[in-house]
C-alpha cells in the first residue's frame, strides 16, 4: 500500500474540490432528513410540543444513542441551514475524499481513483439503481458517520480488521443497522480470506464486546419480535421493497449482474481485488437471501428491520463503479497503438453501448458514455472521447428507448452488458 | 495535471453543473432565510409561517402531499397523521397499527402495494369526530361543506379550516 506523499494530498485536494461542486450542485441543506431522527429529536426536546404525534411519541419510546445525544445539543435545534451547511460539508468531504483513498489503495492509480469518484458523485441512477441508495446528500444523518465506515471498509481491505471492526461497532451506537450489516459482511470475506475461524473469532471481539454494550444499554430496550398478521399486511401493502417483486430488478440480480461483470473483465484487474471484489459479491447476496428468506418465512422482525441488502447498496455500488471504470481503463490502456486506432473495435463498443443504452430503465446509461469519453479523453484519445460526447448527445436528443419501447426490460440490461463485455474480451488477440 | 484539468472540463460539460449552478448560486447567497433549500412555493411559505405563529399544537394535514414532508420540522407544530411517517412507524409496533387507523380517519383506502387513495375533502372531514378540535389543512379546491367549517386562514392555494 504504497501511496505517494504527493498523490495522496493531490487526491484530497481533487477530492474535496469535486465533493464541494457536487454539494455545490446538489445539496439541499434543509430536508436531508426531515421526516427521521433530527426533527423527531427536535421535537421531543422543543417546548411547543405537547402531545398527539404518533410518530413524536414513537421517538420517546425508543432507546437509540442517537436521540439521547440529539437532546443534548440546545443548538443542533431549528432550521438553520447555515450552520447545517457548515457541520455537513467538511463530514461529506471527508467521505468524497475517503472513496478515493479506497480506490486508490486498490488500484494505485491516481486517474483511476479520481474518475471512480468524479463517475459516482455525478452520475445520476447508476445502473438502474435510483440514487436515493447513495447516501450522498439525502441521508444526511445517515452520511454523518458513513464515512468512519469508509474508513472501516479500507482498513479491513487491508486486512486491518481489529481496528476496522472496532470501528463499526463505535458506529453502531449512531447506526446499528449499517454497522451490523458491514460486520457480518466483513467477517463473512475475512472467514473465506483467512480461513482461520479462532483467529477471526478473536478479530470479531472487537467488534462484538462493544456492540454488547450498545444492545445491553440501548438498542435492547426497544420493542420488537413478532408482529401479527394485520400488521404484517400493513407491512407488505408499505413496504414492497422488501419482497422480491421490487428487489429483483435492483438488488439480486443486479448484484450477479455485478459479479459476471467483474468476471468478464477478470484479465485488468489484480488477483487481489478480484477475490476481494468475488467475496464481496457473494457474501452479499448470501446475507441478502438470507433476510429475503426471513421477510417471506421466518418474519423475524429485528431482522427484517435490518434492510441489508439496502444497507450494503451503499458500498457495493461505488465498489461496482470503481469496478467497471478501472476494468474499462485497463482494457484502453492494453489496447496496442494499433488497435487503439481500430475504428472497428471503437464503433462495436459505441454500438454495444447504444445497444444497452436502449435496454435500460432508467437514462442511466448516459453515465456510462461519460465513463468511456473520460477514459479515452485520459488516454489522450480526443477523437474517440469526442465520439462518446456526442453519442451522449445524440442519444439524450433522439431517445431511443422511447423509441424501442424497450424501457421496461432494464433489469437485463447489466447481465446484457457482461455477455457482451465477455464475447469482445473473448474475441481480443491475446 | 494536464489530463485532470480536461477531465474537470469534461464533467462540467456532461454533469449539469452548467444548467445547475444558477440553483447553487441562488442556494448560497440566502443561506439565513427561514425556509430556505426547502425549495416552497411563497402560498405554502405563507400557510407555514401562519401555521408557526398560531397557538394550536396538532394539526391535521394532507396525508399524501409531498409539499407537506417537511411541514413538522418547518413549523414547529405535531402533525396528527401521515402516510410518510407510516414506515418509520414500523419500528415502533405499538404505533403502527394506531397511525394507520389514523390514515383510515383521514380517508385512506389501500388498493395494492404502494397504491392507497385518499378521499381527504371537507365532506369527509368533517364527519370524523376524531379531528373534530383540531385546525385542518386543506387545499382550496371543491367548497361542498365549506358551512360546517370556520375558515382560520386562507390565500391562494391553501385553507386552514376547523369543524365549528
Amino acid at each position: 500500500m504504497n501511496c505517494k506523499r504527493t498523490e495522496l494530498v493531490q487526491l484530497l485536494a481533487i477530492s474535496v474540490v469535486m465533493t464541494l461542486i457536487f454539494l455545490f450542485v446538489n445539496a439541499n441543506p434543509i430536508n436531508g432528513d426531515s421526516l427521521l431522527a433530527w426533527p423527531i429529536a427536535e421535537s421531543v426536546n422543543h417546548s411547543w410540543y405537547s402531545g398527539g404525534d404518533l410518530i413524536i411519541e414513537a421517538a420517546k419510546n425508543t432507546n437509540f444513542l442517537l436521540y439521547k445525544i440529539l437532546a443534548h445539543f440546545p443548538w443542533y435545534q431549528d432550521n438553520l441551514p447555515l450552520r447545517d451547511t457548515i457541520i455537513f460539508t467538511p463530514i461529506i468531504c471527508i467521505y468524497g475524499f475517503l472513496w478515493a483513498l479506497f480506490f486508490y489503495k486498490i488500484s494505485k492509480s491516481f486517474k483511476v481513483s479520481v474518475l471512480t469518484l468524479a463517475i459516482f458523485l455525478f452520475s445520476d441512477n447508476k445502473l438502474g439503481l435510483h440514487w436515493s441508495y447513495s447516501p450522498l446528500p439525502f441521508l444526511i444523518s445517515y452520511t454523518s458517520i458513513h464515512f468512519l465506515q469508509i474508513a472501516a471498509l479500507i482498513l479491513f481491505y487491508i486486512k486491518r480488521y481489529k481496528v476496522s471492526f472496532f470501528l463499526l461497532a463505535l458506529t453502531s451506537f449512531l447506526h446499528p443497522a449499517t454497522a451490523l450489516s458491514y460486520f457480518v459482511t466483513f467477517a463473512g470475506i475475512a472467514l473465506f480470506r483467512e480461513k482461520n475461524i479462532k483467529q477471526l473469532f478473536l478479530y470479531s471481539l472487537a467488534f462484538l464486546i462493544p456492540f454488547g454494550i450498545n444492545f445491553v444499554l440501548f438498542l435492547g430496550g426497544n420493542k420488537t419480535g413478532s408482529l401479527g398478521e394485520e400488521h404484517f399486511k400493513i407491512y407488505e401493502l408499505f413496504q414492497n421493497h422488501v419482497y422480491v417483486q421490487d428487489h429483483f430488478h435492483e438488488g439480486y440480480l443486479y448484484f450477479a449482474g455485478c459479479l459476471g461483470l467483474i468476471f468478464s473483465l477478470r484479465r485488468f484487474y489484480t488477483s487481489e481485488f478480484l477475490k476481494f471484489s468475488f467475496l464481496f459479491y457473494s457474501i452479499s447476496i448470501f446475507f441478502s437471501l438470507l433476510w429475503l428468506i426471513n421477510a417471506y418465512f421466518i418474519k423475524n422482525t429485528q431482522f427484517l428491520y435490518f434492510y441489508y441488502i439496502m444497507r450494503i447498496f451503499y458500498l457495493l455500488k461505488p465498489l461496482t463503479l470503481f469496478a467497471i471504470t478501472w476494468g474499462l481503463f485497463n482494457y484502453f490502456e492494453r489496447l496496442d497503438i494499433k488497435a487503439l486506432n481500430n475504428w472497428r473495435k471503437a464503433f462495436t463498443f459505441l454500438v454495444v453501448f447504444l445497444f444497452v443504452k436502449c435496454l435500460f430503465r432508467y437514462s442511466s446509461f448516459d453515465s456510462a458514455l461519460m465513463v468511456l469519453s473520460l477514459i479515452a479523453l485520459v488516454g489522450n484519445r480526443l477523437k474517440m472521447s469526442m465520439t462518446f460526447v456526442a453519442l451522449f448527445i445524440l442519444s439524450n436528443a433522439i431517445k431511443f428507448e422511447t423509441f424501442l419501447k424497450l424501457s421496461t426490460s432494464g433489469y437485463l440490461s447489466l447481465p446484457l452488458l457482461v455477455v457482451i463485455l465477455w464475447m469482445i474480451n473473448k474475441k481480443r488477440p491475446a | 495535471m494536464k489530463n485532470l484539468f480536461f477531465v474537470c472540463v469534461m464533467l462540467v460539460l456532461t454533469s449539469k453543473v452548467v444548467n445547475s449552478s444558477f440553483k447553487g448560486l441562488r442556494r448560497i447567497t440566502n443561506l439565513n432565510e427561514p425556509f430556505h433549500g426547502a425549495e416552497i412555493s411563497e402560498s405554502l411559505k405563507d400557510l407555514l409561517n401562519w401555521v408557526k405563529g398560531s397557538p394550536e399544537p396538532l394539526y391535521v394535514i394532507p396525508p399524501n402531499d409531498k409539499d407537506f414532508y417537511s411541514f413538522r420540522f418547518l413549523s414547529k407544530k405535531a402533525i396528527w397523521g401521515t402516510v410518510h411517517d407510516i414506515n418509520q412507524l414500523a419500528y415502533s409496533p405499538d404505533f403502527y397499527l394506531k397511525g394507520i387507523e389514523r390514515l383510515k380517519v383521514l380517508g385512506f383506502g389501500p388498493l395494492g402495494h404502494l397504491k392507497f387513495s385518499f378521499k381527504y375533502d371537507l365532506c369527509s372531514l368533517s364527519m370524523q369526530k376524531e379531528i373534530s378540535s383540531l385546525p385542518i389543512v386543506i387545499r382550496k379546491g371543491a367548497i361542498e361543506c365549506l358551512q360546517k367549517f370556520k375558515v382560520e386562514f386562507q390565500n391562494k392555494d391553501f385553507m386552514v379550516v376547523k369543524v365549528k
